[in-house]
Protein backbone atom coordinates (compact mmCIF):
# COMPACT_ATOMS: atom_id res chain seq x y z
CA UNK A 1 0.00 0.00 0.00
CA UNK A 2 2.94 2.18 0.88
CA UNK A 3 4.47 1.39 -2.29
CA UNK A 4 1.60 2.27 -4.45
CA UNK A 5 1.16 5.46 -2.38
CA UNK A 6 5.02 6.61 -3.13
CA UNK A 7 4.53 5.47 -6.72
CA UNK A 8 1.37 8.12 -7.29
CA UNK A 9 3.38 10.68 -5.24
CA UNK A 10 6.36 9.72 -7.84
CA UNK A 11 4.52 9.96 -11.10
CA UNK A 12 2.91 13.34 -9.42
CA UNK A 13 6.67 14.86 -9.26
CA UNK A 14 8.01 13.53 -12.27
CA UNK A 15 7.88 16.83 -13.87
CA UNK A 16 9.72 18.51 -10.76
CA UNK A 17 12.11 16.20 -10.75
CA UNK A 18 13.17 16.03 -14.58
CA UNK A 19 13.12 19.55 -15.00
CA UNK A 20 15.27 19.96 -11.35
CA UNK A 21 12.54 22.46 -9.62
CA UNK A 22 11.98 20.29 -7.00
CA UNK A 23 14.11 20.57 -3.66
CA UNK A 24 17.20 18.45 -2.74
CA UNK A 25 15.57 16.41 0.14
CA UNK A 26 12.67 15.83 -2.51
CA UNK A 27 14.59 14.41 -5.00
CA UNK A 28 16.46 12.36 -2.46
CA UNK A 29 12.94 10.36 -1.72
CA UNK A 30 12.18 10.40 -5.24
CA UNK A 31 15.40 8.56 -6.31
CA UNK A 32 15.38 6.14 -3.23
CA UNK A 33 11.92 5.13 -4.67
CA UNK A 34 13.18 4.88 -8.07
CA UNK A 35 16.14 2.53 -6.73
CA UNK A 36 13.37 0.13 -5.38
CA UNK A 37 10.78 0.52 -8.21
CA UNK A 38 11.36 -0.75 -11.31
CA UNK A 39 8.51 0.76 -13.50
CA UNK A 40 9.25 4.16 -12.12
CA UNK A 41 12.84 3.80 -12.12
CA UNK A 42 11.65 3.13 -16.27
CA UNK A 43 9.77 6.42 -16.11
CA UNK A 44 12.32 8.38 -14.51
CA UNK A 45 14.65 7.39 -17.22
CA UNK A 46 12.30 8.01 -20.07
CA UNK A 47 11.00 11.14 -18.59
CA UNK A 48 15.21 12.24 -18.08
CA UNK A 49 15.57 11.24 -21.46
CA UNK A 50 12.69 13.17 -22.84
CA UNK A 51 13.83 16.00 -21.15
CA UNK A 52 17.63 15.73 -22.48
CA UNK A 53 16.28 16.18 -25.68
CA UNK A 54 15.03 19.65 -25.08
CA UNK A 55 14.67 22.39 -27.80
CA UNK A 56 17.86 24.43 -26.39
CA UNK A 57 20.22 22.04 -26.24
CA UNK A 58 19.53 19.98 -29.85
CA UNK A 59 19.18 23.14 -31.67
CA UNK A 60 22.93 24.29 -29.88
CA UNK A 61 23.95 21.22 -30.78
CA UNK A 62 23.34 21.55 -34.82
CA UNK A 63 26.54 22.21 -36.54
CA UNK A 64 26.50 25.79 -38.62
CA UNK A 65 28.00 23.80 -41.26
CA UNK A 66 24.79 21.47 -41.28
CA UNK A 67 22.39 24.51 -41.60
CA UNK A 68 24.86 26.38 -44.47
CA UNK A 69 25.04 23.15 -46.71
CA UNK A 70 21.12 22.98 -46.34
CA UNK A 71 20.19 25.13 -49.25
CA UNK A 72 22.61 23.49 -51.91
CA UNK A 73 21.80 20.07 -50.48
CA UNK A 74 17.73 21.44 -51.22
CA UNK A 75 18.54 22.34 -54.52
CA UNK A 76 20.91 19.61 -55.37
CA UNK A 77 17.44 17.73 -54.53
CA UNK A 78 15.22 19.26 -56.37
CA UNK A 79 17.26 19.46 -59.70
CA UNK A 80 17.62 15.86 -58.98
CA UNK A 81 13.86 14.72 -58.72
CA UNK A 82 13.01 17.08 -61.34
CA UNK A 83 15.63 14.97 -64.08
CA UNK A 84 14.55 11.84 -63.28
CA UNK A 85 10.64 13.29 -63.64
CA UNK A 86 11.66 14.53 -67.29
CA UNK A 87 13.11 11.15 -66.99
CA UNK A 88 10.23 9.39 -66.51
CA UNK A 89 7.49 11.49 -68.59
CA UNK A 90 10.00 10.79 -71.80
CA UNK A 91 9.95 6.99 -70.61
CA UNK A 92 5.87 7.46 -70.59
CA UNK A 93 5.47 8.87 -73.70
CA UNK A 94 7.76 6.32 -75.75
CA UNK A 95 5.92 3.50 -73.33
CA UNK A 96 3.01 2.42 -75.34
CA UNK A 97 4.07 2.38 -78.91
CA UNK A 98 7.27 0.37 -78.10
CA UNK A 99 4.45 -2.11 -77.12
CA UNK A 100 2.08 -1.33 -79.35
CA UNK A 101 4.73 -2.25 -82.34
CA UNK A 102 5.62 -5.28 -80.42
CA UNK A 103 2.21 -6.43 -80.23
CA UNK A 104 1.49 -5.70 -84.09
CA UNK A 105 4.60 -7.44 -84.81
CA UNK A 106 3.73 -10.52 -83.37
CA UNK A 107 -0.19 -10.76 -84.74
CA UNK A 108 1.68 -10.15 -88.13
CA UNK A 109 3.88 -12.76 -87.47
CA UNK A 110 0.75 -15.58 -86.02
CA UNK A 111 -1.40 -14.38 -88.69
CA UNK A 112 1.54 -15.44 -91.48
CA UNK A 113 1.96 -18.84 -89.47
CA UNK A 114 -1.73 -19.76 -90.22
CA UNK A 115 -1.89 -18.06 -93.84
CA UNK A 116 1.19 -20.49 -94.51
CA UNK A 117 -0.18 -23.51 -92.61
CA UNK A 118 -3.78 -23.04 -94.67
CA UNK A 119 -1.83 -23.00 -97.91
CA UNK A 120 0.29 -26.10 -96.51
CA UNK A 121 -2.98 -27.62 -95.89
CA UNK A 122 -4.50 -26.90 -99.57
CA UNK A 123 -1.52 -28.09 -101.15
CA UNK A 124 -1.14 -31.50 -99.08
CA UNK A 125 -4.91 -31.73 -100.05
CA UNK A 126 -4.32 -31.43 -103.81
CA UNK A 127 -1.58 -33.55 -103.76
CA UNK A 128 -4.28 -36.12 -102.69
CA UNK A 129 -6.92 -35.38 -104.75
CA UNK A 130 -4.64 -35.73 -107.65
CA UNK A 131 -3.07 -39.02 -106.71
CA UNK A 132 -7.42 -39.87 -105.76
CA UNK A 133 -7.52 -39.35 -109.82
CA UNK A 134 -4.32 -40.57 -110.94
CA UNK A 135 -5.35 -43.92 -109.09
CA UNK A 136 -9.23 -43.56 -110.83
CA UNK A 137 -7.61 -43.57 -113.96
CA UNK A 138 -5.30 -46.26 -113.65
CA UNK A 139 -8.41 -48.37 -112.09
CA UNK A 140 -10.12 -47.40 -115.12
CA UNK A 141 -7.77 -48.47 -117.39
CA UNK A 142 -7.33 -51.57 -115.81
CA UNK A 143 -10.93 -51.87 -116.29
CA UNK A 144 -10.82 -51.34 -119.78
CA UNK A 145 -8.20 -54.20 -120.04
CA UNK A 146 -10.54 -56.46 -118.26
CA UNK A 147 -13.74 -55.72 -120.48
CA UNK A 148 -11.57 -56.92 -123.44
CA UNK A 149 -12.18 -60.07 -125.20
CA UNK A 150 -11.00 -62.67 -123.36
CA UNK A 151 -12.22 -61.49 -120.16
CA UNK A 152 -15.79 -60.47 -121.03
CA UNK A 153 -16.99 -63.88 -119.83
CA UNK A 154 -15.42 -63.50 -116.60
CA UNK A 155 -16.64 -60.10 -115.94
CA UNK A 156 -20.29 -61.26 -117.45
CA UNK A 157 -20.37 -64.54 -115.38
CA UNK A 158 -20.09 -62.05 -112.22
CA UNK A 159 -22.53 -59.68 -113.69
CA UNK A 160 -26.19 -61.91 -112.84
CA UNK A 161 -28.80 -62.56 -115.14
CA UNK A 162 -27.99 -59.75 -117.31
CA UNK A 163 -24.80 -60.62 -118.60
CA UNK A 164 -26.23 -61.08 -122.22
CA UNK A 165 -27.14 -57.77 -122.30
CA UNK A 166 -24.86 -55.51 -121.32
CA UNK A 167 -21.20 -57.97 -121.87
CA UNK A 168 -22.28 -59.27 -125.95
CA UNK A 169 -24.85 -56.54 -126.45
CA UNK A 170 -22.84 -55.30 -129.33
CA UNK A 171 -22.75 -58.91 -131.14
CA UNK A 172 -25.62 -60.07 -133.48
CA UNK A 173 -24.30 -63.73 -132.94
CA UNK A 174 -21.76 -65.98 -131.14
CA UNK A 175 -20.40 -69.55 -131.80
CA UNK A 176 -20.73 -72.79 -130.07
CA UNK A 177 -16.75 -72.55 -129.44
CA UNK A 178 -16.78 -68.71 -128.36
CA UNK A 179 -19.97 -69.96 -125.47
CA UNK A 180 -17.93 -72.76 -124.75
CA UNK A 181 -14.74 -70.44 -124.80
CA UNK A 182 -16.58 -67.95 -122.35
CA UNK A 183 -17.96 -70.56 -119.98
CA UNK A 184 -14.91 -72.67 -119.66
CA UNK A 185 -13.30 -69.18 -118.08
CA UNK A 186 -15.62 -68.92 -115.52
CA UNK A 187 -15.28 -70.61 -112.46
CA UNK A 188 -17.34 -73.84 -112.91
CA UNK A 189 -19.74 -72.86 -109.75
CA UNK A 190 -20.42 -69.57 -111.17
CA UNK A 191 -24.72 -69.30 -111.50
CA UNK A 192 -25.59 -67.87 -114.69
CA UNK A 193 -29.33 -68.82 -113.75
CA UNK A 194 -30.31 -69.09 -110.20
CA UNK A 195 -33.19 -71.72 -109.63
CA UNK A 196 -36.38 -69.18 -110.17
CA UNK A 197 -35.07 -67.78 -112.88
CA UNK A 198 -34.39 -71.75 -114.75
CA UNK A 199 -37.63 -72.76 -113.64
CA UNK A 200 -39.41 -69.49 -115.09
CA UNK A 201 -37.41 -70.44 -118.25
CA UNK A 202 -39.02 -73.87 -118.59
CA UNK A 203 -42.06 -72.21 -117.78
CA UNK A 204 -42.04 -69.88 -120.57
CA UNK A 205 -40.18 -72.56 -123.06
CA UNK A 206 -42.81 -74.94 -123.30
CA UNK A 207 -40.13 -77.44 -125.52
CA UNK A 208 -38.42 -77.27 -122.50
CA UNK A 209 -40.70 -79.65 -120.90
CA UNK A 210 -40.26 -82.56 -123.36
CA UNK A 211 -38.21 -85.10 -124.63
CA UNK A 212 -34.43 -84.94 -124.49
CA UNK A 213 -34.23 -81.73 -122.67
CA UNK A 214 -36.26 -83.45 -119.31
CA UNK A 215 -33.43 -85.60 -119.69
CA UNK A 216 -30.93 -82.76 -119.54
CA UNK A 217 -32.35 -80.62 -117.02
CA UNK A 218 -32.35 -83.50 -115.18
CA UNK A 219 -29.09 -84.40 -115.63
CA UNK A 220 -27.41 -81.04 -114.45
CA UNK A 221 -29.77 -80.87 -111.49
CA UNK A 222 -32.21 -78.13 -112.51
CA UNK A 223 -33.17 -77.39 -108.90
CA UNK A 224 -30.25 -75.29 -107.78
CA UNK A 225 -30.35 -73.12 -110.71
CA UNK A 226 -27.76 -73.27 -113.95
CA UNK A 227 -23.50 -72.93 -113.15
CA UNK A 228 -21.18 -72.56 -116.10
CA UNK A 229 -20.10 -76.31 -115.46
CA UNK A 230 -23.34 -77.42 -115.92
CA UNK A 231 -23.57 -75.33 -119.29
CA UNK A 232 -20.79 -76.39 -121.03
CA UNK A 233 -21.91 -79.85 -120.07
CA UNK A 234 -24.95 -79.14 -121.39
CA UNK A 235 -23.52 -77.96 -125.13
CA UNK A 236 -21.63 -81.11 -124.87
CA UNK A 237 -24.52 -83.29 -123.83
CA UNK A 238 -26.65 -81.72 -126.95
CA UNK A 239 -23.32 -82.46 -128.94
CA UNK A 240 -23.80 -78.89 -130.79
CA UNK A 241 -21.16 -78.38 -133.91
CA UNK A 242 -18.80 -76.02 -132.58
CA UNK A 243 -18.65 -73.55 -135.69
CA UNK A 244 -22.92 -73.11 -135.45
CA UNK A 245 -23.49 -70.08 -134.72
CA UNK A 246 -26.29 -68.84 -132.40
CA UNK A 247 -27.80 -65.48 -132.96
CA UNK A 248 -27.61 -63.26 -130.00
CA UNK A 249 -31.39 -62.05 -130.05
CA UNK A 250 -32.24 -65.90 -129.35
CA UNK A 251 -29.55 -65.73 -126.27
CA UNK A 252 -30.90 -62.19 -124.83
CA UNK A 253 -34.60 -63.27 -125.93
CA UNK A 254 -33.89 -66.34 -123.48
CA UNK A 255 -32.59 -64.50 -120.83
CA UNK A 256 -35.38 -62.11 -120.78
CA UNK A 257 -37.32 -64.96 -120.55
CA UNK A 258 -35.49 -66.19 -117.37
CA UNK A 259 -36.29 -63.37 -115.59
CA UNK A 260 -39.07 -63.40 -112.89
CA UNK A 261 -42.03 -61.27 -114.05
CA UNK A 262 -43.07 -58.56 -111.64
CA UNK B 1 12.46 36.44 -37.37
CA UNK B 2 8.35 36.82 -36.10
CA UNK B 3 5.62 34.90 -38.46
CA UNK B 4 4.59 38.02 -40.37
CA UNK B 5 8.33 38.37 -41.84
CA UNK B 6 8.72 34.36 -42.60
CA UNK B 7 5.14 34.28 -44.06
CA UNK B 8 5.91 37.71 -46.30
CA UNK B 9 9.13 35.70 -47.32
CA UNK B 10 7.07 32.55 -48.56
CA UNK B 11 5.05 34.79 -50.23
CA UNK B 12 7.81 35.81 -52.66
CA UNK B 13 8.95 32.54 -52.52
CA UNK B 14 5.35 31.74 -54.17
CA UNK B 15 6.47 34.29 -56.76
CA UNK B 16 9.50 32.40 -57.70
CA UNK B 17 11.94 34.46 -55.66
CA UNK B 18 14.91 31.68 -54.70
CA UNK B 19 16.94 34.32 -52.48
CA UNK B 20 13.49 34.63 -50.01
CA UNK B 21 13.59 30.59 -50.00
CA UNK B 22 17.19 30.64 -49.16
CA UNK B 23 16.72 33.15 -46.36
CA UNK B 24 13.58 30.84 -45.20
CA UNK B 25 15.97 27.87 -45.35
CA UNK B 26 18.67 29.34 -43.43
CA UNK B 27 16.82 30.83 -40.81
CA UNK B 28 14.72 27.39 -40.11
CA UNK B 29 16.49 24.99 -40.54
CA UNK B 30 18.60 24.86 -37.18
CA UNK B 31 15.42 24.54 -35.32
CA UNK B 32 13.96 21.95 -37.93
CA UNK B 33 16.57 19.83 -37.43
CA UNK B 34 16.37 20.01 -33.79
CA UNK B 35 12.49 18.92 -33.59
CA UNK B 36 13.68 16.31 -36.29
CA UNK B 37 16.32 14.64 -33.79
CA UNK B 38 13.80 15.24 -31.04
CA UNK B 39 11.51 12.33 -32.65
CA UNK B 40 14.17 10.53 -34.35
CA UNK B 41 16.91 10.37 -31.82
CA UNK B 42 19.39 10.01 -34.42
CA UNK B 43 21.52 13.33 -36.41
CA UNK B 44 21.70 12.07 -39.56
CA UNK B 45 18.11 11.19 -39.72
CA UNK B 46 17.08 15.00 -38.42
CA UNK B 47 19.01 16.43 -40.92
CA UNK B 48 17.54 14.30 -44.35
CA UNK B 49 14.00 14.59 -42.76
CA UNK B 50 14.31 18.25 -43.02
CA UNK B 51 16.16 18.07 -46.01
CA UNK B 52 12.87 16.54 -47.47
CA UNK B 53 10.90 18.91 -45.52
CA UNK B 54 12.54 21.59 -47.25
CA UNK B 55 11.75 19.36 -50.67
CA UNK B 56 8.80 19.25 -50.16
CA UNK B 57 7.72 22.79 -49.16
CA UNK B 58 9.84 24.00 -52.58
CA UNK B 59 7.34 21.77 -54.19
CA UNK B 60 4.65 23.26 -52.59
CA UNK B 61 4.90 26.24 -52.17
CA UNK B 62 2.14 27.47 -54.87
CA UNK B 63 -0.44 26.24 -52.02
CA UNK B 64 0.90 27.96 -49.73
CA UNK B 65 -1.73 30.68 -48.41
CA UNK B 66 0.01 34.02 -46.97
CA UNK B 67 -3.19 34.84 -44.73
CA UNK B 68 -1.69 32.00 -41.99
CA UNK B 69 1.62 30.97 -40.55
CA UNK B 70 4.48 30.10 -42.51
CA UNK B 71 6.08 29.01 -39.66
CA UNK B 72 2.20 26.37 -38.33
CA UNK B 73 2.42 24.80 -41.68
CA UNK B 74 6.24 24.22 -42.54
CA UNK B 75 5.83 22.39 -38.65
CA UNK B 76 2.80 20.62 -39.66
CA UNK B 77 4.76 19.29 -42.97
CA UNK B 78 7.44 18.76 -41.29
CA UNK B 79 5.85 16.75 -38.24
CA UNK B 80 4.04 14.96 -41.09
CA UNK B 81 7.75 13.94 -41.89
CA UNK B 82 8.99 12.74 -38.84
CA UNK B 83 5.51 10.56 -38.11
CA UNK B 84 5.69 8.90 -41.43
CA UNK B 85 9.12 7.64 -40.70
CA UNK B 86 8.55 6.85 -37.19
CA UNK B 87 5.54 5.10 -38.60
CA UNK B 88 7.64 2.92 -41.18
CA UNK B 89 10.05 2.24 -38.14
CA UNK B 90 6.80 1.02 -35.85
CA UNK B 91 6.23 -1.17 -39.01
CA UNK B 92 10.05 -2.66 -39.49
CA UNK B 93 10.17 -2.87 -35.97
CA UNK B 94 13.75 -0.50 -36.20
CA UNK B 95 13.43 3.11 -35.39
CA UNK B 96 17.12 3.98 -37.06
CA UNK B 97 18.16 2.73 -39.65
CA UNK B 98 22.00 2.19 -40.44
CA UNK B 99 24.43 -0.50 -39.37
CA UNK B 100 27.57 1.32 -37.21
CA UNK B 101 25.47 3.34 -34.40
CA UNK B 102 28.74 5.43 -33.89
CA UNK B 103 27.65 6.83 -36.91
CA UNK B 104 24.61 8.38 -35.31
CA UNK B 105 26.38 9.96 -32.62
CA UNK B 106 25.83 13.72 -31.72
CA UNK B 107 27.75 15.79 -34.26
CA UNK B 108 29.13 17.79 -31.29
CA UNK B 109 30.85 15.16 -29.50
CA UNK B 110 32.67 16.94 -26.98
CA UNK B 111 32.39 15.87 -23.04
CA UNK B 112 30.34 12.60 -24.98
CA UNK B 113 31.16 9.54 -23.83
CA UNK B 114 30.24 7.09 -27.15
CA UNK B 115 29.43 3.85 -25.27
CA UNK B 116 26.94 6.23 -23.19
CA UNK B 117 25.64 7.66 -26.62
CA UNK B 118 25.40 4.46 -27.80
CA UNK B 119 22.97 3.31 -25.06
CA UNK B 120 21.37 6.52 -25.13
CA UNK B 121 20.48 5.93 -29.22
CA UNK B 122 19.02 2.28 -27.95
CA UNK B 123 17.10 3.23 -25.32
CA UNK B 124 15.41 6.18 -28.13
CA UNK B 125 14.99 3.48 -30.37
CA UNK B 126 12.72 1.48 -27.64
CA UNK B 127 11.07 5.06 -26.72
CA UNK B 128 9.97 5.31 -30.35
CA UNK B 129 9.42 1.61 -30.99
CA UNK B 130 6.61 1.59 -28.06
CA UNK B 131 4.96 4.84 -29.05
CA UNK B 132 3.62 2.55 -31.83
CA UNK B 133 1.93 0.39 -29.14
CA UNK B 134 -0.07 3.67 -27.88
CA UNK B 135 -3.51 4.71 -29.00
CA UNK B 136 -3.74 7.37 -31.74
CA UNK B 137 -4.53 10.73 -28.82
CA UNK B 138 -2.45 9.01 -26.32
CA UNK B 139 0.40 8.94 -29.25
CA UNK B 140 -0.15 12.03 -29.88
CA UNK B 141 0.27 14.13 -26.98
CA UNK B 142 3.21 12.14 -25.62
CA UNK B 143 4.52 13.16 -29.22
CA UNK B 144 3.81 16.86 -29.19
CA UNK B 145 4.60 17.53 -25.34
CA UNK B 146 7.27 15.10 -24.76
CA UNK B 147 9.01 15.01 -27.89
CA UNK B 148 8.62 18.29 -29.38
CA UNK B 149 8.27 19.91 -26.11
CA UNK B 150 5.52 21.54 -26.70
CA UNK B 151 3.41 23.83 -23.82
CA UNK B 152 0.63 21.11 -22.48
CA UNK B 153 -2.38 23.80 -22.50
CA UNK B 154 -1.66 24.83 -26.50
CA UNK B 155 -1.23 21.21 -27.47
CA UNK B 156 -4.71 20.95 -25.49
CA UNK B 157 -5.75 23.86 -27.79
CA UNK B 158 -4.32 22.33 -31.06
CA UNK B 159 -5.54 18.84 -30.29
CA UNK B 160 -8.99 20.15 -29.50
CA UNK B 161 -8.85 18.88 -25.81
CA UNK B 162 -9.74 19.89 -22.59
CA UNK B 163 -6.34 20.79 -20.65
CA UNK B 164 -7.27 18.24 -17.98
CA UNK B 165 -7.93 15.49 -20.36
CA UNK B 166 -4.80 16.19 -22.07
CA UNK B 167 -3.32 16.41 -18.35
CA UNK B 168 -4.44 12.70 -18.10
CA UNK B 169 -3.78 11.52 -21.42
CA UNK B 170 -0.48 12.68 -21.09
CA UNK B 171 -0.04 11.02 -17.56
CA UNK B 172 -1.58 7.38 -18.54
CA UNK B 173 0.83 7.52 -21.60
CA UNK B 174 3.57 7.84 -20.17
CA UNK B 175 2.99 5.24 -17.61
CA UNK B 176 2.24 3.04 -20.77
CA UNK B 177 5.16 3.67 -22.67
CA UNK B 178 7.61 2.98 -19.44
CA UNK B 179 5.54 -0.25 -19.15
CA UNK B 180 6.33 -1.08 -22.97
CA UNK B 181 9.69 0.06 -22.53
CA UNK B 182 10.21 -2.00 -19.14
CA UNK B 183 9.08 -5.32 -21.11
CA UNK B 184 11.07 -4.52 -24.04
CA UNK B 185 14.12 -4.26 -22.20
CA UNK B 186 13.68 -7.85 -19.97
CA UNK B 187 12.53 -9.11 -23.27
CA UNK B 188 16.15 -8.01 -24.56
CA UNK B 189 14.19 -6.51 -27.78
CA UNK B 190 16.99 -3.82 -28.18
CA UNK B 191 18.76 -6.39 -29.69
CA UNK B 192 16.64 -5.98 -32.49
Amino acid sequence: MTRKIDCEVFQDQLDALAQGTLSEEGIAKLRLHAGSCRDCAVLLRMREHLEGLSAVASEAAVPDGWVSSMWPRVQAEVATRESCRLQRSLRRRWSWPVPAMAAATLLLAIASGLLFAELRRLRDREQILVQQVQDQQRWLAELDVRTSASAVARTAGLAGTSIWERVLANRESISVSELSGLLAGLPPSTTLLSAAELRELIRRVPYLRTGVWETVLTEIQAEDGLQAGEALRLIEVLGLPVDRSISMARVLNLSRLSAPQG
Amino acid sequence: MDDRELSALAAACKEGDERSFRILVDSLTRSLIAVAYRYTGDWEWARDLTQETWVKVYGGIKRFDPAHSFRAWLYAIHRNGCLSHLRKAWVRHESNPGDDPLSRLRPVSAGVDPEEEVERLEFHRLLLRGLGALSESQRQVLVRVDLEGGNQKEVARELGMKPTTCRATLHFARKRLATIVRGMEERGDQED
